[in-house]
């Protein structure tokens, strides 16, 4: 059992409760003849068994296998309308189109499409743009095999009060939180989180903090004010957000920011850990790399989380001690940090025993052994292509897709910029290839985020 | 004398449940104890803000005596929690556990003036063809006529499912009647379990599902506009 499926919890004085009317008693003996009911059609919130492992705990959850894997695509000149558009791959295994394009639809215009998160009631995707901060709610519902554009968002930043870079959308209940990796003011690295209500309506801005306005927080020493990815552990009432770079740096060309050493002094180094609750920043944890994604563990008594820092190629363990006090250290190396291989996505297993990461330089995906979270050791590896980013499992790990896309000014250029979604099976041993969709071949574009979608989220 | 020491003690009482009520964590009606599931310490009522969300939309429901009533209308006034349900729900992480979380709250105003006085709890049955306001009525379980002052506490329904669907529609609360595989109504619903804070001038304020319904967050959340509206009387 995860933190994902809170077990229910009696009321803290049931006994007194269960004094109740005859009427009421009645309701709670359906209530527990209806678990057998439960265990055979489960209702929204209970276990997953292939969903995906990355995803708010507070999403109605996929138990069957995934149907459809919606990518969120850049618009690349000269393929296909150039514009950024939402991709639909059928991955339904009986299908007659199983691992092939079922449904695009271009939202007009190239706007750094990055990442891309559901609503919690897994009704609408919501998915941004870097560059022009634009955000897209598409409806998956209606018609899960075919999604829609249901509304845009184009007042980010004014909303905001100057945030840039609509990234991480992660949903809270009748809400989502969303991280900007930039601002309006010097369009570098300082940014804030954000909360639109799943309307669409903007609720409040919780700016990260910095050390001009520490907000509460201790570590002002290690503070940079830098967002990127945030992810929730409930059980602990916390929230972690990573740090990466501003719009200056992930809009510029990569081979001229690479040269340019002012550039290269503007990466996020700090890990800042949050009041889930009362959205305070608490402490702000030194993490020099650019820490990516973060991924809660999702044992009951598991109260850490793993990120991995692109620059340094380190996996990082953020971890509550027995004293209740919370740490970062650097726990294991990935490839070989002098040959710079810029770890980017990573995916936990829903077991915690294994951590997939993705290495863009050498599109190699690499599989640790997380048992000990203190010792990863890395015991497989696979060149998926020339270059990777993006990696999904599904909630039995069984299978796991990659997609290529980095940023459009940061994928490699001439024939090593391949554009793919590649479904592999994994059998514990080796991941065997199921399909591969050629994004520039399919006039697409450049292959980004992946989240599933499945028609049984909508039906009894 | 005797009246003037009266009235001291009725003041330092008040005063005392003053403090209690300011310092939410303390209330001595709830019970405080981490549990697995909120393995923490709740923030203190008042040294945090809740952002508003939206403005508590609006529908007709029946009360428990059948009359038709306006849901605004009848929580006016006060700081208020809706939660949606239906009586014959199955699920143990849906209604059974948003109706047990609104008990603990219940139980814990009889100790806690500040709860007793200012906060309303409603309970809203998506399921008006089933729940009627005899069944809901019959639903609450508890006198209301005996022991100490406790937060009010309404057990609601529609007239019809054409009043309801607006009011879903409006709080955006999810509701999917199941059927089995030959397509019968099993009289079930999957749902979403939401619980809404609204403040008095009505406001949507929080938003609580599965991972968030600690009844020491929602009370301190309920505190922490008490303390807000002591804080705009003051300036």
């Amino acid at each position: 059992m995860s933190h994902q499926e809170t077990p229910f919890r009696a009321p803290r004085r049931l006994g007194k409760h269960l004094s109740l009317t005859a009427l009421n008693l009645t309701s709670l003996g359906l209530a527990a003849a209806g678990l057998v009911l439960a265990l055979a059609a489960p209702p929204a919130a209970t276990p997953a068994r292939a969903d995906e492992t990355c995803q708010s705990p507070y999403m109605a959850k996929i138990t069957g296998n995934e149907e459809y894997i919606y990518v969120w695509t850049l618009g690349m000149e000269g393929v296909g309308d150039e514009s950024d558009k939402l991709v639909t791959i059928d991955v339904r295994p009986d299908s007659g189109t199983y691992g092939k394009v079922v449904a695009s639809v271009s939202v007009g215009g190239r706007h750094e499409a990055h990442h891309s998160g559901f609503t919690d009631d897994r009704r609408y995707l919501w998915a941004g743009g870097l560059d022009t901060s634009m955000i897209y709610i598409f409806d998956v519902h209606t018609n899960p095999g075919k999604p829609t554009l249901h509304k845009t968002i184009k007042t980010f930043v004014k909303d905001t009060g100057g945030a840039v870079g609509p990234h991480t959308f992660y949903a809270l209940p009748g809400r989502m939180m969303i991280t900007g990796l930039s601002n309006d003011k010097d369009h570098g690295g300082k940014s804030a989180l954000v909360e639109y209500g799943n309307d669409g309506a903007f609720i409040a801005t919780h700016w990260i903090p910095d050390p001009k306005d520490m907000r509460g927080a201790d570590g002002q020493a290690n503070a940079d004010g830098y967002n990127y990815d945030a992810r929730v552990l409930p059980r602990k009432n916390v929230m972690l957000s990573s740090s990466f770079t501003g719009w200056s740096n992930y809009m510029m060309d990569f081979g001229k920011m690479l040269q340019d050493g002012e550039a290269m002094k503007r990466f996020g180094k700090t890990v800042t850990l949050w009041d889930l609750h009362t959205r305070q920043p608490k402490q702000v944890f030194s993490v020099p790399g650019a820490p990516l994604e973060v991924r809660w563990a999702w044992g009951p008594n598991h109260n850490y989380a793993f990120t991995t820092t692109a620059l340094t190629s380190k996996i990082w363990l953020i971890k509550e001690g027995d004293d209740g006090k919370w740490t970062a250290k650097a726990v294991a190396d990935i490839g070989d940090p002098s040959k710079v291989p810029l770890p980017v996505d990573i995916s936990i297993s829903a077991d915690d025993t294994r951590l997939w990461i993705d290495t863009f330089m050498d599109g190699t995906a690499r599989l640790f052994d997380i048992s000990n979270p203190e010792a990863p050791k890395q015991i497989y590896q696979k060149k998926i292509g020339a270059q990777l980013n993006m990696v999904s499992q599904s909630w039995d790990g069984n299978r796991v897709y990659f997609s290529t896309s980095l940023l459009a000014n940061w994928d490699k250029k001439g024939a090593d910029n391949e554009q793919f979604v590649k479904g592999y099976d994994w059998d514990g041993q080796e991941l065997k290839h199921r399909f591969t969709v050629d994004f520039i071949k399919e006039g697409l574009g450049r292959a980004h985020l992946m989240r599933f979608g499945a028609s049984s989220l909508y039906s009894s | 004398m005797k009246k003037s020491l009266a009235a001291a003690a009725l003041g330092a009482a008040v005063l005392s449940a003053a403090v209690a009520a300011a310092a939410g964590a303390a209330d001595p009606g709830l019970d405080m104890a981490r549990t697995a599931q909120f393995d923490f310490d709740p923030p203190k009522a008042g040294t945090y803000t809740l952002p508003v969300i939206k403005p508590l939309p609006d529908g007709a429901v029946l009360d428990e005596d059948g009359k038709r009533r306006s849901l605004r209308a009848l929580v006016a006034g006060r700081i208020a929690l809706i939660s949606f349900i239906y009586t014959r729900c199955s699920d143990p992480n849906g209604c059974p556990l948003a109706t047990a979380v609104l008990y603990d709250i219940h139980d814990a105003s009889a100790a806690d003036r500040a709860l007793a006085e200012n906060l309303h709890m409603v309970s809203l049955s998506f399921d008006p063809a089933h729940d009627t306001p005899e069944v809901m009525a019959g639903f609450r379980g508890f006198d209301t006529g005996s022991g100490p002052a406790r937060s009010e506490w309404s057990f609601l329904t529609t007239a019809s499912q054409a009043d309801l669907d607006p009011i879903l529609a409006d709080f955006d609360q999810v509701v999917r009647r199941r059927v089995d595989a030959q397509g019968k109504d099993m009289g079930l619903y999957a749902h979403q379990l939401r619980v809404y804070l609204v403040d008095r001038r009505g406001r949507v304020r929080n938003i609580y599902g599965l991972g968030f319904l600690d009844p020491r967050l929602l009370v301190a959340d309920v505190h922490t506009l008490l303390a807000e509206e002591r804080r705009a009387a003051s300036q």
